[in-house]
């Protein structure tokens, strides 16, 4: 045809290397390449590239040198004469020393000095923080994807859930074991409501926030409802449920923690509630580290897991 | 030069009659437009800001019923391929599933039809080569650039071999390097697939550039005020077009048009 022929003989229709297109096929690496094509361009790439290395030196020794003040101050401030006239929190038998929480770590992966291996209770707290956390995910995602489906559902339960959700989670651990008898059922019924209003409330919002063109066109290519509901609003509130999953995962373990303190029994935050009652606070601190270290490493995995189920996530925050 | 890209005598794809559209609260956006496309035709709806332009397109696309006249269409005259469908519709707002890969988006369309999976992926390998999306297959949508972006869109409007390809402002976000390369892409890909064009846009100069008739929209209530042809033909050059006479004739006859109506 000759008309095609001729249309593409624009100068932008031709595969010129330095469109846009083509560019953003490039990796940053071979993009910065084509566009510094002189030396002094690839220079001052380079200087760039150098002064952000040198930058980020930087920072890393000042966080470092601030650890290790840190770390001394607490080891040593305590000994100082007299300083517990102005500061007698500045006191051992309170915030212990690094070297007692340390020796307190050891017997605590040990079993040494007649202390509990922490490894039980340890995996204890992080599978019922799962447990609760992830059912609650997965409860509250189906829950806030059918409720933004069905108008009428959504009207029904509004009131309520507002109330239950304004009800702080720690006041209602004691009814919770009451009704279900045991520790760590209580625990994970505790995570999971803590839970469950952040999942749902996030795959509403996603649900009913996709936008109207995005579900008008669907529907043109011919989708019927079911399919829009399973096919466009499904994955989008998934997509905000999931983005949401490292948040879920802290408060699931924070409630976790503050059940089994209240209930006593099991996990870790029985085991600090113990050395709170013995007054053992390099024990107490010790428990602490684990719990932030739990914390930190949940956190890091639910980033990882979230990349791994929505590859597309980040590209389309990005974008 | 002068010639028209399709003959007048051909039966329209539908015919829109005395087509109106009132809000409940009785403000009347569209009244009494009447509007034909033939098959392989472009048409290009131009007017003033807030006219019903976009309305017009909703009626069309029957996202919006018309509180006043009919829209009828000829299934004969639709593409007889079977799978194709009466239309399908590119938004100004980026509608492409972020969650889908670039083949998966452009397989949606036939997956609601029922096609076999197979003839999907071959149509998809198609679409890409028209498209010049190759290699991006399996990308996320997220991962290409804007321009990128709204030829996809455009490929998933033509997956369903539609009869009508409705736009609306497709590329009003777009910068205008990018947007002249997409307009050659956009007409190269239905003037091969021979689908009938529905434009709206406030760009004049793109309305003249790739349309073979541009309606010009009165004030809201929005009616027809004049249908300017176009007569270059199938065969034209975007980029010599716009240096000849008979373009800027064009362009300062919409131009009249719509700044009188703006102005009275």
């Amino acid at each position: 045809m000759a008309a095609t022929a001729r249309v593409d003989d624009v100068p932008g229709g031709t595969p010129a290397g330095t469109t846009t297109e083509s560019l953003a096929s490039l990796t940053p690496g071979e993009a910065g390449a084509a566009l510094g094509t002189t030396p002094s361009e690839q220079q001052a790439v380079r200087d760039i590239a150098r002064r952000k290395a040198r930058r980020t030196v930087v920072v890393r020794s000042i966080q470092i040198i601030i650890v290790i003040l840190l770390i001394l101050g607490w080891q040593f401030l305590p000994g100082v004469p007299g300083i517990q006239g102005p500061f007698p929190w500045l006191n051992t038998f309170f915030i212990s020393s690094p070297t007692l929480v340390a020796q307190q770590l050891g017997y605590l992966a040990t079993g040494a000095q007649g202390a509990t291996q922490i490894w039980g209770p340890f995996a204890q707290t992080i599978l019922t923080a799962l447990a609760g956390t992830l059912s609650a995910m997965v409860v509250g995602t189906i829950a806030g994807i059918a409720v933004s489906n069905w108008r009428m559902l959504a009207d029904v339960t509004r009131p309520f859930l507002v109330v239950v959700n304004a009800v702080p989670k720690v006041a209602i651990i004691p009814i919770i074991i009451l009704i279900v008898h045991d520790a760590v059922a209580a625990a994970i019924v505790t995570s999971f409501i803590s839970v469950f209003f952040l999942a749902f409330y996030n795959a509403a919002e996603g649900a009913s926030s996709v936008p109207r063109e995005m579900i008008q066109n669907a529907e043109l290519l011919g989708a019927g409802k079911l399919r829009v509901m399973l096919r466009v609003r499904s994955p989008y509130a998934i997509g905000w449920t999931l983005a949401a999953l490292p948040n879920a995962i802290a408060f699931g373990l924070t409630a976790t923690v503050t059940a089994e303190i209240i209930l006593g029994g099991s996990g870790l935050g029985y085991q600090m509630l113990l050395a709170l009652n013995n007054s053992n606070s390099s024990l107490l601190l010790a428990i602490v580290l684990i719990v932030a270290i739990v914390g930190v490493a949940l956190v890091l995995g639910a980033t990882a897991l979230r990349r791994v189920i929505l590859p597309w996530w980040e590209s389309s925050q990005g974008a | 030069m002068s010639q028209l890209a399709v003959a007048e005598e051909v039966e329209p794809l539908f015919r829109a009659r005395d087509l109106g559209y009132s809000y409940p609260s009785g403000l009347r956006a569209v009244s009494d437009v009447d509007l034909d496309i033939r098959p392989g035709e472009v048409v290009s709806v131009v007017g003033p800001s807030g006219c019903g332009k976009s309305t017009l397109l909703s009626l069309v696309a029957d996202l919006a019923q018309p509180t006043q006249g009919s829209i009828t269409w000829n299934e004969e005259a639709l593409p007889a391929a079977g799978r194709g469908q009466r239309l399908s519709m590119v938004f100004q707002r980026d509608t492409v599933f972020p969650w889908r890969t670039v083949s998966k988006n452009l397989q949606f369309g036939m997956e609601n039809s029922g096609v076999p999976r197979t003839e999907r992926e071959a149509r998809v390998e198609e679409l890409l080569r028209l498209g010049k999306l190759e290699g991006f297959a399996k990308s996320y949508p997220g991962a290409l650039s804007g321009g990128m972006r709204r030829r996809l869109a455009l490929l998933i409007g033509l997956s369903v071999d539609p009869g009508v390809l409705l736009l609306d402002e497709p590329f009003s976000a777009l910068d205008e390097p990018t947007r002249i390369e997409l307009l050659v892409d956009v007409l190269r890909l239905v003037y091969e697939a021979k689908v009938s064009v529905l434009l709206v846009t406030h760009d004049l100069g793109e309305a003249v550039s790739v349309s073979d008739r541009v309606i010009v929209l009165t004030k809201r209530p929005g009616t027809v005020r004049k249908i300017v042809p176009i007569p270059f033909g199938h065969d034209r050059d975007l980029r010599t077009i716009r240096e000849t006479p008979e373009y800027a004739e064009l362009y300062s006859e919409l131009w009249h048009e719509l700044w009188s109506e703006i102005g009275s």
